[in-house]
């Protein structure tokens, strides 16, 4: 069976994502920076589900980070099929527009996950059934003031995902795009009252994710509602979104 | 910076409420930062505690998502786990590869962290004693992030000041528990009816040398004084013919008390129904096979059960008698004065215990009683009074339960136990900021 590889894997929905594929059987090949963190996710899956689970340490650290070289590792424990892209980080709320800011953005949200992708790609296309997923955000669907930087990176990479797409048709790409999520990004923000209400738990955003993956779904919303709240938003003409609080 | 929320807590009787900066830590680094953080702070699990252990106004840390296992060794049982596991969790993983948690409470929702915290007994106290038996080592980070490992051989005194220590000598990070080897999933199970206090003490003492475990449930709506202590006794026995499911799976509660039900729903008309049919229905002695979690585990039968208290809470009172030929009358006194105040207990559960480990442990040789009341002036009067009984028989309260005694009263309980303690405990945290609202209340620190 082919590896499923997870970059950021010791994110808080990530993790989540992990246990439901190693529960299914799925061997994995984590990819994280905190070493401690990785090995005891890693006995954790393997104590609970008896999981094949190898980890490879490795930072986004712009002059080390060499995808490539990853890739070429991870295949090295077996060939790959599936690719995750947990990598993202939101900032500040609001984020002021500094150039260390755009380029930290950028980087984790936008540049990082495609030169992941870009390096897994000739991987990918010699094989059938090759899947590339990358959590985006509804942050991406439009801008609002809160957290608009990390909105037009994640805008950028569903974007960048489309036309890949349409270029590497042998390969399936699928852009998550959660809403709210019980994680440690979401803990500590002062919750509205819409934001209590909406607020689900990361199990059950992995499993949507990993049943949706496995059904070749292209956009995935999750919790479902989020695709019908976003179109709503959206369609919103530009006079009057700029007044709606939220 | 890392990120908090002020959320209400209470214990699992909620008869407190107080609005707590929580942490949620999901890594270690998270966890470190969680505790230079918080100005004083306590370690939360699944917030099973019936009183105020787990709240802290100023700093709460939420042990869930530090859930992990670290190692499991399939051929002796010696299991390594992150404190935030829940019971559940490890016996999903142990009891399909033949290994069983030596002492469980009554309830699986519990953490490993909590368990040894409480230092939990179960029915089988006479025998398995506590949690703190079972457990080989233990890894505490203390509040100035400086961890120190016990076990039986290395920080033995930290080591015993923790267990039972209510959390208060810091964040209990990995536990190292010997598990006990498990054939079958089903328990060879007894009960009959007991006229009497005095009859259900001798069932006890008949049978502690050969029964596994052992419980009793009195009909506290008895009043005359001869059947006062009238009730259930139970035993259960392991069996040995190999039945263990893979995967081992335990369902959900049928039914979940969805919101807080009136205060008069459990009233004195409503009890002395319920214990009239529970005991009826136990008139004849039964002997049969049940599964080890429906005895096990009684109160998981009902999710949120503790919402039939509503909005007023519940407080439950765990008492210990010393084992002695007075006994039986203690307990009748005990019983009787409840009666007296004009009061009923909705539930009690009586059990038989050995010596503690540990030093603020709970349990003597002796037997204990545990009282679930509604959360009411009166009940709280009827309760000191019972604690000023106690003193005078050499009793003791379960500070696992505990939501309501008093400092001076705790101090003459524990007076044996207390100094060595807060000698062991005061190095570890000279700037107490590791403390709880229980530990406010009993002056412990």
């Amino acid at each position: 069976m082919k590896y499923t590889f997870i970059a950021g894997a010791t994110s808080s929905l990530a993790t989540a994502l992990c246990h439901e594929l190693a529960r299914a059987g799925t061997p994995l090949i984590l990819w994280a920076r905190e070493a401690k963190e990785l090995s005891r996710l890693k006995n954790d899956l393997q104590i609970r589900y008896d999981a094949r689970i190898e980890i490879i340490e490795g930072s986004l650290e712009k002059n080390t980070f060499q995808p490539s070289d990853i890739i070429a590792k991870a295949e090295g424990f077996g060939q790959i099929g599936s690719f995750y892209s947990f990598l993202g980080e939101m900032g500040d709320r609001p984020s002021p527009i500094t150039p260390k800011n755009l380029e930290q953005v950028n980087w984790v949200n936008y540049e990082a996950p495609l030169l992941f992708i870009s390096a897994l790609i000739p991987y990918l296309q010699k094989r059938k059934d090759g899947k590339i997923i990358v959590i985006s955000s509804v942050a991406g669907d439009r801008g609002r003031a809160l957290n608009f930087l990390y909105g037009a990176a994640k805008s950028a990479l569903n974007t960048a995902i489309s036309g890949l797409r349409q270029s590497c048709p042998t390969i399936h790409f699928a852009t998550v795009k959660p809403g709210f999520i019980d994680t440690s990004m979401t803990f500590g923000m002062k919750k509205g009252l819409a934001m209590r209400v909406l607020i689900s738990s990361r199990n059950a955003a992995a499993k949507t994710i990993a049943r949706a993956v496995a059904r070749k779904r292209h956009i995935i919303y999750t919790p479902w509602y989020w695709q019908v709240i976003m179109a709503m938003l959206c369609m919103l003409p530009e006079w009057l979104f700029k007044r709606v609080k939220i | 910076m890392t990120p908090s929320v002020k959320q209400y807590l209470s214990g699992w009787g909620r008869a407190k409420l107080v609005e707590c900066a929580v942490f949620r830590p999901e890594k270690i680094s998270a966890l470190e930062a969680s505790l230079s953080q918080a100005p004083t702070l306590i370690s939360r699990g699944l917030g099973r505690a019936y009183g105020d252990a787990a709240i802290n106004k100023e700093g709460v840390i939420l042990s869930e998502r530090l859930n992990r296992f670290l190692s499991f060794d399939p051929k002796t049982g010696l299991l390594q786990a992150e404190s935030g596991v829940s019971l559940q969790e490890i016996l999903a993983l142990s009891v399909p590869q033949g290994w069983m948690v030596p002492v469980v409470p009554g309830t699986r929702f519990v953490t490993l962290g909590g368990m040894i915290a409480s230092n939990i007994h179960g029915k089988n106290h006479y025998r398995s004693g506590e949690i703190a038996r079972h457990v080989t080592a233990l890894t505490l980070r203390l509040p100035s992030n400086e961890i120190i490992e016990c076990s039986r051989d290395k920080e033995l005194d930290i080591f015993w000041a923790t267990v039972g220590g209510m959390g208060l000598t810091g964040h209990i990070e990995d536990i190292t528990l010997q598990l006990v080897p498990l054939q079958c999933v089903k328990l060879a199970h007894h009960r009959e009816r007991a006229k009497d206090i005095e009859s259900l003490v001798e069932l006890f003492l008949s049978h502690r040398d050969s029964k596994d475990y052992m419980v009793a449930w009195i009909d506290h709506s008895s009043q005359a004084s001869e059947t006062l202590g009238k009730g259930i006794f139970e035993w259960a026995n392991h069996i040995s013919e190999p039945s263990l499911p893979s995967p081992y799976t335990l369902a959900n509660p049928l039914f979940n008390v969805p919101f807080d039900m009136p205060a008069a729903l459990l009233n004195r008309y409503s009890l002395k129904a319920y214990n009239a049919f529970r005991f009826r229905r136990s008139a004849r002695p039964k002997t049969s096979e049940v599964n080890m979690e429906d005895f096990f585990f009684p109160l998981d039968s009902i999710g949120q059960w503790n919402r039939l208290y509503g909005k007023q809470g519940m407080l439950q009172y765990q008492l210990l008698v010393p084992e002695t030929a007075q006994a039986p009358k203690q307990l009748k006194n005990i019983l009787g004065k409840i009666h007296q105040h004009a009061l009923l207990s909705n539930l009690a559960v009586m059990k038989y215990h050995g010596a503690h480990e540990g030093l603020l442990s709970f349990s003597e040789p002796g037997f204990s009683l545990a009282l679930d009341f509604p959360n009411t002036p009166n009940v709280r009067t009827m309760l000191d009074a019972l604690d000023e009984y106690l003193l005078t028989i050499g009793g003791k309260v379960y500070l696992g339960k505990d939501a309501r005694l008093k400092a001076s009263v705790f101090k003459k309980m524990y007076s044996s136990q207390l100094g060595k303690w807060q000698k062991i405990v005061k190095p570890l945290d000279p700037q107490k900021r590791v403390r709880s609202c229980l530990s406010d209340r009993l002056e412990l620190k």
